[in-house]
């Protein structure tokens, strides 16, 4: 098979792989775009505010929304739930009310924080309060709630068959669908776009594979060519 | 808990407005997303409590969250909405719109919305006068926070408005200007505006054509054609649907510019029928589309439309309890399938007429016509009506001619027409059923149109009909009915009258049954509506054929009365510059002068004698150099019935 894949295959040498990328035109300001979409979306503020200065690059949002967003998620992150819900329904009381799920989520994750903190009976009456009535409306809430619930029967409940919901990751996850939603009230695409260009790079790589020997990209970070005549 | 919550409550009336904020914080905050902490506050009188808190000349941080604790009462809940409403609250969001705070501003607009997507159809108050200019003038505010929720909110007053409401906005000044600017955005305001717009243009023609005086206004709606969201990009598709509508377009914008928009408007459209949650009205947009032009329509079949159509009809879940979109894709079916014959072929294929057979039993009365509709243009065609299985389709069509509704019972009688044209079965379901009498009922109405297609569906029903199916109509429709319409104001009723006689004449003794029918009456009024003032040629032509096939089928006495009483006349017809007509004649002669019965070749010679005393033998041998080939043939046999040899006929 492999010889006859060496006897198909075309081999494209470094040379001539560098000689057609350099005759595609790429646009500098296509590129600035994509690193202040990078930086906006993820939320790096300062960044875009000198990268604006120095590229005359405009960060297409406003940047005060950008920091009301990342100190959300920092709440989030750091299990203050409380905060993180009163400072969403200050920027948007929209997202709350109107998305049933995330914010069953957001009352979900305090009901751990306060299990987390030992804090039983408020846990209890949180739970009571805030996610029986949804719980009641739909079964897969019910579910959910269950689940969450069951952290009171263990001693531990990050040694339980639950211990995936103490872990930081699901406070990581409720952060990420916070983000995702104050991004999408405020017309932002949810994710940056750059991480959709090296997917589609990958991908094209390896449909290449298929039918060519290349020079490769096998580090995404360290993108340099390797010589296909080496491998 | 209630205690507690009761203790927030009455903090809202605190001295202190530090407290009255902290307060109004927790109870926002406390009900964002909770019906049950709603109610409880609701219960605790809360809503007065906080709307009062909107009415104070308080600090700018008070009144928003205020705004947001009302917006947020009202939403998702009838008891919240009924409380908000009945405390004022409508109105001081309104009047905090106004403020010169914009924080305040976004806030109280963010509440409007929430009231008004809980309003269901009716908006709790109408927007007029200095509210509705504040509002239309916030959407080209400065902040594009506050002039994307000030274009929501518009857009959300829209989607709760009736007409009479969208075409009175549509009137106001800047509301078009400023929408079309807000296409340009790349925030929530595009999808709003463009939702606004669609509603706006949709009640208002006018405002459709101020859409074409923005400078951009094609490149806008196109790009919206690709929006991330199938509403946005509805939407887009009805702005261009009712501006291409409006009176002078094509003259603004040329005919090509039109069909252009209409081209990228329909792949959008045929998808856009699969999405889930699309919108009821969708399909409308595409019937409106096709209405507009045969090209569109090609376009549609060669897009392979009808596929797309038919598998929705096959999925009940599309449509079910959505009558709306079910009447929509059927009416666009109907229209695809009415002059083009592969779409028809199709459709059959695609089996898909047990669901049109179905649809006609429909609850709901568009749905049941616009089915109607669609059988109709499937039966328009010979090729496509033998694949038809009329017995799962003619119960529910006479259950339709028999339905009170005058649109659907003329829609049915139309379809019903085709479907009787060339099949016996369906002939012989109307002549057994009460759709008979229905239909010769029609032929009294005085609408001239249902008048013309009521004759048009008898004539075609009688058309090749049996003997029994003939009796039948005959006597449910006496002749003292029928004969008045031979002289109908109506020239279309007329002309189907002719064919209905000339149909009828058609058959195998339908001279002695017509004889009879008519109490003899029947050669008398066509002979003399040939006489009285010239008819004009296609009822002259039947008029002729009815005389030939009654010539036909008679006795000696009855072919001794025509060429008595019709001579002259049908010898003067045989100069006539139309080549039907002259050779519907030539068939009256032949058959009154054809001797091969023995019976009585001397009253064949009597009559023979008679038109040559008309001088009828001379013109047949001019004829004979006619531009027909059918004329010359059929002279040739004539003038061998007169008795003339070969030698005496010219070659030709």
């Amino acid at each position: 098979m492999a010889r006859t894949e060496a006897w198909t295959k075309k081999t494209v040498s470094k040379d001539d792989w560098e000689k057609k990328l350099a005759a595609v035109k790429i646009y500098k300001e296509d590129m600035n775009k994509l690193v202040m979409n990078f930086l906006v979306t993820e939320g790096y503020v300062d960044a875009a505010e000198v990268f604006h200065k120095e590229s005359n690059t405009k960060p297409g949002v406003d940047l005060a929304a950008i920091t009301d967003r990342m100190e959300i998620r920092k709440a989030v992150q750091s299990g203050d739930i409380q905060q993180a819900i009163e400072r969403v329904n200050d920027l948007n009381p929209e997202i709350l009310e109107q998305q049933h799920e995330l914010s069953f989520h957001m009352q979900q994750q305090r009901l751990i924080e306060l299990i987390r903190q030992g804090r039983t009976e408020e846990a209890l009456e949180h739970a009571q309060e805030y996610l029986a009535p949804p719980g009641e409306e739909d079964p897969a809430f019910l579910e959910e709630l269950e689940r969450t619930v069951t952290l009171l029967a263990f001693e531990d409940a990050s040694q339980s068959p639950l211990a995936g919901l103490m872990d930081v990751t699901q406070r990581q996850k409720t952060a990420s669908e916070l983000n995702a939603a104050i991004l999408s009230s405020q017309c932002q695409e949810k994710e940056p776009r750059l991480p959709t260009l090296l997917k589609l790079l990958v991908w094209a790589q390896n449909q290449l594979d298929t039918r060519c020997t290349y020079p490769r990209i096998n580090d995404l970070a360290a993108p340099t060519l390797t010589d296909p005549m080496q491998t | 808990m209630v205690a507690k919550q009761q203790e927030v409550v009455d903090r809202l009336r605190s001295p202190d407005c530090f407290t009255r904020l902290k307060a109004v914080r927790e109870i926002k905050n406390q009900i964002i997303g909770n019906k049950n902490r709603k109610l409880s506050y609701i219960k605790l009188e809360a809503v007065p409590r906080v709307v009062e808190l909107l009415q104070e000349n308080a600090d700018a941080f008070l009144l928003v969250q205020s705004a947001a604790t009302v917006g947020s009462f009202a939403y998702g809940l009838e008891d919240g909405f009924r409380a908000v409403v009945a405390s004022g609250g409508v109105q001081h969001l309104l009047h905090a719109v106004s403020s010169q705070d914009d924080t305040v501003v976004e806030a109280a607009l963010r509440a409007l919305k929430l009231v008004w997507q809980s309003s269901g159809a009716t908006p709790p108050h109408q927007l007029d006068g200095l509210n509705l200019e504040r509002l239309i003038s916030l959407l080209s505010a400065s902040s594009t926070r506050t002039s994307e929720v000030a274009t929501q909110v518009l857009a959300q007053y829209c989607q709760c408005a009736n007409m009479e409401v969208l075409a009175r906005l549509a009137q106001e000044p800047n509301v078009a200007s400023a929408l079309m600017q807000l296409l340009l955005s790349q925030n929530g305001g595009q999808e709003a505006a463009v939702t606004a717009l669609a509603l706006l243009t949709s009640s208002s023609v006018s405002m459709a054509a101020q859409c074409t005086v923005h400078p951009h206004w094609q490149h806008s709606l196109l790009s919206l054609l690709k929006h991330s969201k199938p509403a946005g990009r509805l939407a887009a598709c009805v702005c261009l649907r009712n501006i291409c509508l409006t009176p002078d377009i094509q003259d603004k914008i040329g005919a090509t510019t039109v069909e252009t928009l209409h081209r990228a408007m329909l792949p959008v459209l045929l998808k856009l029928l699969h999405m889930p949650n699309v919108l009821d009205t969708a399909p409308q947009v595409l019937t409106d589309l096709l209405q507009q032009s045969p090209a569109m329509q090609k376009a549609a079949n060669d897009s392979d439309a009808v596929s797309s159509l038919t598998t929705l009809l096959h999925h009940e879940q599309t449509w079910h309890n959505r009558p709306r979109f079910k009447d929509g894709v059927l009416r666009a079916l109907a229209i695809l399938c009415k002059n083009h014959g592969d779409a028809r072929m199709n459709f059959m294929e695609r089996a898909s007429i047990g669901q049109v057979a179905r649809a006609l039993d429909d609850a709901d009365l568009q749905v049941r016509a616009a089915a109607c509709a669609c059988i109709q243009s499937l039966s328009g065609s010979m090729k496509c009506l033998r694949h038809i299985p009329m017995a799962e389709l003619m119960p529910p069509m006479l259950r339709l001619l028999l339905q009170t509704e005058p649109e659907l019972q003329h829609s049915a009688l139309k379809a019903l027409s085709n479907l009787v044209l060339d099949t016996a079965s369906a002939k012989d379901s109307v002549a057994q059923s009460a759709g008979l009498p229905a239909m010769v009922q029609m032929v009294g109405t005085p609408d001239d149109e249902r008048r013309c297609s009521a004759m048009w569906a008898l004539a075609n029903l009688i058309h090749g009909a049996s003997p029994a199916v003939c009796d039948a109509v005959m006597a449910a429709l006496p002749w003292s009915q029928f004969l008045p319409l031979l002289q109908d104001d109506n020239s279309c009723v007329q002309d189907k009258s002719f064919m209905f006689m000339r149909n009828l004449a058609a058959g195998r003794s339908a001279a002695e049954c017509v004889k009879q029918w008519s109490h003899g009456s029947a050669v008398p009024a066509l002979v003399a509506r040939m006489q009285k003032v010239q008819p004009p040629q296609h009822i002259l032509v039947h008029i002729l054929y009815c005389l030939s096939n009654f010539a036909s089928t008679g006795s000696e006495e009855d072919r001794d009365a025509i060429a008595s009483v019709a001579g002259e006349c049908i010898k003067a017809h045989l100069h006539h510059e139309g080549v039907e007509v002259r050779t519907a004649a030539l068939w009256v002669i032949l058959n009154l002068t054809d001797g091969a019965d023995d019976d009585a070749p001397d009253r064949a010679m009597k009559r023979i004698q008679q038109f040559q005393s008309l001088g009828t033998e001379e013109r047949l041998r001019d004829m004979l150099q006619d531009m027909s080939l059918d004329v010359r043939e059929r002279v040739s046999t004539a003038l061998n019935n007169f008795g003339c040899t070969s030698s005496d006929t010219s070659e030709f």
